[in-house]
């Protein structure tokens, strides 16, 4: 598929994260047919078939959450951590019994800020409005700020930042750096 | 809910899941601990970037929500929220804004302890208390139908 470039591998806590540099508002659905090896497919639903099935040696790392609210008799899941398109689904023909411990902890630092980028966020707010975060937040508790979400943020951060215990994102961890392959090379393409 | 990681995970699913956000590359997460942690979108200042709009998630058309929200998972399972911000703007400067304070107000008339911003600053409408799910649903309901 022209319209399919590139995507990134990211291998975390053996998590492996895909995605997708563009939209594809028509090949954003997985489908999983196999719980304990699934099989994922990037899945045409215009088509009704599946186009490219992940290579099994990649499928182990797939992590999946389970939505419980979300479940349909056969077991609907959804790939987190993804940045592919929020059509992104996994569906299974049959329920896919993954442990507890295996869902959200391996995505535990995605996201999650460093030392380095708190700071940074913190000291974005006293730069932009020229006094200190501990100046600000004397006048925002005695109501002498505005009531926007600009200085609402400012003050939660801040709160957070007196707290002890935070935790960080390692900032060079080296579980985080990123790999990346072409599309083909990590799937396969099947079907017509 | 078992941590806040699982709430993290969740939370990213739940933005994917509403086909509405274009772009969720802003959002960011500070964790205290196992169970509590902070949720932000941007990180930074929403004037850090001269000229430019304060952007938190972006969505299909343009519009932008902005928002922070201090999470409690408790040893139920449930979801505490000490306090957030949720605030909705449209590329016409429309904007609508659900406020949780993380104390109540000297004057709970004046700014109920949970409430909702409406087009302007004030007054502040009492409301429920929410959640970014929750108003992700109610911005696909009204604005992306």
């Amino acid at each position: 598929m022209d319209t399919i470039r590139l995507i990134q591998q990211r291998l975390l806590n053996q998590v492996l994260h895909l995605t997708l540099k563009q939209p594809l508002p028509h090949l954003g659905k997985f489908a999983s047919t196999n719980g304990r090896q699934p099989q994922a497919y990037i899945y045409d639903f215009d088509k009704e078939q599946p186009l490219y099935l992940i290579n099994d040696s990649f499928s182990d790392t797939l992590a999946f959450y389970r939505y419980d609210d979300d479940l349909s008799p056969n077991g609907r899941l959804i790939i987190v951590g993804c940045e592919i398109i929020s059509s992104l689904v996994l569906k299974s023909d049959s329920p896919i019994n993954t442990k507890d411990d295996d869902l959200a902890e391996e995505y535990a630092d995605e996201d999650l800020m460093t030392r380095e980028e708190f700071d940074e966020a913190l000291q974005s707010y006293e730069t932009a409005h020229g006094m200190s975060s501990a100046e600000f937040y004397k006048k925002w508790r005695q109501g002498e700020m505005p009531d926007e979400i600009e200085f609402n943020m400012w003050a939660g951060l801040y709160e957070f930042s007196l707290e002890d215990g935070l935790v960080f994102k390692k900032s060079s961890s080296p579980q985080l750096e990123k790999s990346f392959f072409k599309l083909e090379s990590v799937i396969e393409r099947v079907g017509a | 809910m078992k941590n806040f990681s699982e709430y993290r995970s969740w939370l990213l699913g739940q933005i994917d899941k509403s086909g509405i956000i274009r772009d969720r590359s802003n959002i960011c997460f500070s964790q205290k601990n196992r169970d509590e942690g902070l949720v932000s979108a941007p990180r930074e200042s929403g004037f850090a970037k001269p000229g430019g709009l304060p952007e938190g998630l972006i969505f299909i058309d343009g519009a932008f929500l902005r928002f922070q929200e201090r999470i409690i998972i408790k040893k139920d399972g449930s979801i505490e929220r000490v306090f957030y911000s949720y605030h909705y703007q449209r590329p016409d400067g429309y904007f609508f804004r659900y406020d949780k304070l993380p104390r109540p107000h000297d004057n709970p008339i004046k700014e109920p302890q949970q409430h909702l911003h409406a087009v302007r600053e004030e007054p502040r409408f009492p409301t429920h208390s929410t959640h970014l799910v929750e108003l992700l649903d109610l911005i696909k309901y009204n604005f992306y139908r």
